[in-house]
């Protein structure tokens, strides 16, 4: 398995971001001078253009903003974006959940899975439901 | 300073190949082109300005004026996807205004149909590591009938968007292919067979997405002092907007789209209203693209888009709004994945009473060709040109 050192998706820009991922923890940038939140993280704000940004490892909560089942595949995949209790709405997926549960609205957690970009993506959970065997 | 009246349509030309077998690429750019020097009644060595997209291959300037053995001083390779080739329009308007060129031509062809290539093959260039947003998608692989169904998620989920109203869209769009013999899907169809056709990715059914087709079109724009000396009728150049619009830092908002800006700039440019349009060309990837686009260019108001689109308002003779006469994306066709040259040559039709008789919409002196490249699911290039008869 490659690792996010190897990638060829991983560029000085995006590699704090990429490795966090494979200690499981989502970063997104925050800016020190407008005070806002960005994602997919940027070496300044795309808001107010400043370069005062840092590293902010999100809550890991978050509720669906919207979110589709991609029925073409062998596997239903469920794409989704989210929006972070830390402010950016990204795209991501749902994983493990059953689709006919999946709604709009719904609390969701942080996970990862593997992805052939060579370190994880992060991807969502619901939050309080449990799937039926 | 003003595009208005700086320019005319005078030459327009759709391929009705669906499956262009036996053909190049090259070749279909050269068939179009053709279409639309012998549909203007004007020299080939008049044109002095080409305009292309992605499709147009050796990065369109280096290889096609060459190919089609044309003498050019001015060219503009824009590529911003379906919505290309609208945007074409108004850039050619500015350049001919600015003297520039005189006489420019617009050539838009595919066939992935013919060369087995599947839309995820034809959109690999964009998963380039060096697109900044690359690294935080690619995992997803949300693909355009998955965002476009995440934007028909939320509009339901917000204005109380329903499937049935969706497929009003579909149902208009067949009614009217019904009576172009070159159109893929002829078939009327009815509201409920669009919701019953098979889930593709909720909310989207198979029956609200497009067509995928080869084929392309052409479109000469030229100086009103040469268009007043054809024999075609006046097609003038009344206003134009492109914008885009993406996923903005993470203050994402998937119930809008660029055309908001880009409706705006070309009706204040044009003077005119959406009241006005006599006949609208939509771009129609799927049934939430056009209503979502109705919505933004300002036909209705932002969530009365279902409504808007119910009962047959978009279908000719029948509704308010005409749209898509020729079946559009959604039945016609949508050549290499690229619908914007066909909503140029349908709304040109409509304006010079040459579309269907079945369809033509009476008195037809306002049209509006609208586009949209890329997603609304993700980030596109929105592009709105208005056209006027003279």
């Amino acid at each position: 398995m490659m690792s996010a050192a190897e990638s060829p998706f991983v560029s000085p820009e995006n590699r704090a971001w990429a490795e966090a991922a494979e200690r499981g923890v989502l970063l997104l940038k925050h800016c020190r001078v407008c005070g806002r939140n960005h994602y997919y993280p940027r070496p300044f704000c795309p808001f107010c253009f400043s370069e005062d940004v840092e590293d902010l490892a999100a809550t890991g909560e978050g509720r669906i903003y919207t979110f589709t089942v991609n029925r073409t595949q062998p596997e239903l995949r469920i794409n989704a974006y989210v929006t972070l209790a830390d402010g950016p709405t990204i795209m991501t997926e749902i994983v493990g959940a059953d689709p006919d549960a999946v709604k709009i609205g719904n609390e969701v957690t942080l996970a990862f899975r593997s992805s052939a970009m060579g370190f994880p993506a992060p991807v969502f959970q619901l939050k309080r439901s449990v799937v039926e065997p | 300073m003003s595009i208005k009246n700086a320019a005319y349509i005078v030459g327009a030309y759709e391929h009705p190949t669906r499956k262009a077998d036996g053909i190049s690429l090259a070749q279909l750019h050269a068939d179009v082109a053709r279409g639309a020097i012998e549909d203007a009644g004007i020299p080939r060595d008049m044109i002095d300005g080409y305009f292309f997209g992605g499709d147009a291959p050796g990065f369109g300037a280096f290889s096609m004026p060459e190919y089609l053995g044309l003498d050019i001083r001015h060219f503009d390779g824009t590529d911003v996807g379906g919505s290309s080739y609208i945007a074409h329009v108004s850039h050619a308007a500015q350049a001919i205004a600015m003297g520039k060129c005189k006489v420019a031509l617009i050539t838009m062809a595919g066939r992935p149909r013919a060369a087995r290539i599947p839309i995820e093959v034809d959109l690999a260039f964009l998963n380039n590591p060096n697109i900044p947003e690359v690294a935080s998608e690619f995992a997803y692989d949300v693909l355009p009938f998955t965002g476009y169904a995440m934007v028909a998620k939320r509009h339901m989920y917000e204005f109380g968007t329903t499937s049935e109203q969706l497929a009003w869209i579909k149902v208009a769009a067949s009614h009217h292919a019904q009576h172009n013999p070159h159109a893929m899907l002829r078939k009327v169809v009815t509201v409920e067979e669009v919701v019953n056709s098979p889930m593709i990715s909720d909310p989207l059914h198979r029956l609200d997405c497009c067509v995928m087709s080869d084929g392309g079109g052409a479109i000469i724009v030229a100086a009103p002092e040469i268009a007043k000396s054809l024999s075609r009728p006046l097609v003038a150049v009344q206003g134009a907007g492109e914008a885009v619009k993406g996923l903005r830092g993470g203050d994402v908002d998937l119930t809008w789209s660029a055309g908001v800006a880009t409706g705006r700039s070309a009706f204040a440019e044009a003077g005119v209203t959406p009241q006005d349009i006599k006949y609208a060309s939509i771009y129609d990837s799927f049934t939430i693209t056009v209503l979502m686009q109705l919505e933004d260019l300002g036909f209705c108001a932002k969530g009365e888009g279902g409504r808007f689109v119910a009962d047959g308002n978009l279908i000719s003779g029948v509704g308010k709004l005409p749209f898509n006469t020729d079946g559009g994306g959604l039945c016609s066709n949508h050549p290499a994945n690229r619908g914007g040259i066909t909503k140029i040559i349908e709304a040109v039709r409509q304006l010079r009473g040459e579309a269907h008789p079945a369809v033509q919409v009476a008195n037809c002196d306002l049209a509006l060709a609208h586009g949209t490249g890329g997603s609304l699911g993700v980030r596109h290039a929105s592009a709105t040109l208005i056209l006027e008869r003279q």
